[in-house]
């Protein structure tokens, strides 16, 4: 079942006489449950379109229909962002509260949930991101990654079917990123919670099942990570670029080595370039 | 040229909890170099940073700056101020003038230049930034987001500053506006003989451009050796909550395969060609 479907959707921003098209026509559809990466150049898109899955811009032109909700539909707008919510980059513009469980139950009031459900949801939210234990601590004496697991735990709250996170790593160190990485796949395969992840971070890309390439608010490709990955060269004509498991690969086929998977990870990458290796030396031994 | 002796400085909140950013941080800056400087969230990256640019005042320790030493924080910080230049984190939220031009101008018009002078340093700063003379007489906020960038680097380049730190400067930036960054980088330190100190947690940004790394841990120098000896140890990144480059991670599977591969090479061409030569030894 699609969670997300979006028919011609257009968007632009008009200033006095020019108009800069920002989205044209996208037709793109996410399924119940999945695992999506958005990725593209600054300025292609991404977030813009990110911020017409829960309402916060409207399409200007075609449509957007999230959880059977159409976006424009002003009646449904509070239904609409309890099932989409969405994460951004800067966690601390994120977190109001003065308490980590009262920001993460900060949404819920105002909703009118009861006591004992808010409470429920909560702790629930808090486990789920990693993040009981520090309940009672202030946020601003978190790090960067717990940060935005608490951010992410607010959403969680609401109970939503869709997360999405606009570079929720740009601003995290590497355990931060890890973090919240983590957060994110767990979240996707053990709560079967869509997920759409836009990234400038390559190899966040390749966790994915589904990787869409957006340029001047247009799709380029819309594959799996390994088939996406495959095409450095355009890619990096469009200003990205692939993991460096994969560019390795890439840059030793066109020394002549015959090494045909895609690798996306360290571990494939060099499970694949030592499994050359022993091809050589049995060669050698026959 | 810059040198850090047992420098400290901690932040009083309002609830009268002392919290120590920075202890005892003993450091040398030279001319013309290359830095890294890594450290997990609140490891006290920006805070160094802060003193280095004469931001902040330290609480104990003492500045040396090209020799002279200064006890005296207020007068540190004037001399400090005047050779280094700092770009924050998202400089973009910074711009404040209506043009371009003049976003770009107001630090050496603070300088006391004069209009002339002004008109050469923008001119300049603005090409080393790869900014076209075209949009000066725009407003910043018309601009991209890594045009705006683009435009505060300009800013702090304009004031001539012999030290040009950056924090995260490509933070949000796609990866070849990463790639356009770190060239242009390496052009204002070859052609001015510029120090660069750049702070990030992209242990491959830090790995493929710096030549020494700083690693702070909880406020402290932990570690201060070259690019080669800092990202082949493993043990040392995970203890201070950062990670090896993907690259050095692939070569160490490697040679645990049974490969001989250096662990200082962070360019993917050059290891391809290690690899090969490898894989021909082995033919």
């Amino acid at each position: 079942m699609n969670i997300i479907e979006t028919k011609e959707l257009s968007f632009s921003y008009k200033r006095e006489n020019d108009e800069k098209v920002v989205l044209d026509g996208l037709n793109i559809d996410i399924k119940e449950g999945s695992f999506t990466a958005i990725i593209g150049h600054n300025g292609s898109g991404k977030s813009t379109f990110a911020k017409h899955i829960n309402a916060i811009l409207l399409p200007c032109g075609g449509s957007i229909t999230v959880c059977g909700i159409d976006t424009s539909d002003e009646k449904k707008l509070y239904e609409l962002r309890k099932s989409a919510g969405m994460v951004f980059q800067n966690p601390d513009n994120q977190i109001v509260a003065t308490i980590v469980e009262e920001d993460v139950a900060f949404g819920l009031e105002n909703l009118a949930i009861d006591r004992e459900e808010m409470h429920r949801r909560v702790e629930a939210a808090l486990k789920a991101v990693n993040m009981y234990e520090h309940r009672k601590r202030a946020p601003h004496l978190l790090s960067g990654g717990q940060k935005q697991r608490v951010a992410i735990a607010g959403i969680l709250a609401m109970q939503p079917r869709c997360i999405v996170l606009d570079e929720p790593t740009a601003m995290l160190d590497p355990q931060g990123r890890r973090e919240v990485m983590d957060t994110i796949l767990s979240l996707n395969r053990e709560n079967n919670i869509t997920i759409v992840l836009i990234t400038h971070y390559m190899d966040e890309a390749a966790k994915a099942d589904r990787v869409i390439v957006l340029d001047k608010g247009k799709v380029r490709f819309d594959a799996p990570p390994r088939e996406v990955f495959r095409e450095e060269e355009k890619l990096r004509d469009l200003g990205l670029s692939v993991p460096d498991s994969t560019a390795l690969v890439h840059a030793l086929r066109k020394k002549g080595i015959n090494i045909e998977k895609e690798t996306l990870t360290p571990k494939e990458c060099a499970e694949e370039i030592l499994s050359v290796t022993v091809d050589i030396r049995t060669r050698l031994k026959r | 040229m810059i040198e850090f002796k047992n420098v400290s400085y901690s932040y009083n909140d309002s609830i009268g909890d002392n919290a120590a950013a920075v202890k005892d941080i003993n450091l040398k800056i030279n001319k013309g170099e290359f830095i890294g400087v890594a450290g997990h969230t609140g490891s006290g990256k920006t805070t160094v940073a802060q003193i280095l640019a004469g931001l902040i005042k330290p609480c104990g320790g003492t500045i040396l700056v090209d020799g002279i030493e200064y006890s005296d924080y207020k007068a540190a910080a004037r001399v400090l101020r005047s050779k280094v230049g700092i770009v924050f984190q998202y400089p973009e939220h910074q711009l404040f003038e209506e043009t371009v031009y003049r976003d770009i101008a107001f630090g050496p018009k603070n300088k006391g230049l004069s209009e002339e002078e002004t008109d050469k340093c923008v001119r300049r700063s603005a090409a080393l930034a790869h900014l076209k003379e075209e949009l000066f007489e725009k407003s910043p906020f018309e601009l991209s987001g890594g045009q705006k960038r683009r435009v505060a680097i300009a800013g702090v380049l304009a004031t001539e500053p012999e030290v040009l730190i950056l924090d995260e400067p490509a933070a949000g930036l796609d990866p070849s506006g990463r790639e356009r960054l770190w060239g242009e980088l390496h052009k204002i330190r070859k052609e001015q003989n510029t120090t660069i100190i750049l702070i990030s947690h992209s242990m491959e940004d830090l790995a493929q451009n710096a030549e020494r790394i700083i690693v702070l841990n909880n406020g402290e120098k932990y570690k201060d050796d070259t690019v080669s000896n800092i990202f082949s140890d493993a043990a040392l990144l995970k203890k201070c909550g950062l990670e090896i480059p993907e690259i050095t991670k692939v070569i160490k599977l490697l040679n645990d395969g049974g490969m001989n591969i250096p662990e200082n090479i962070f360019d993917i061409t050059k290891l391809s060609d290690v690899i090969c030569q490898r894989l021909g030894a082995t033919l």
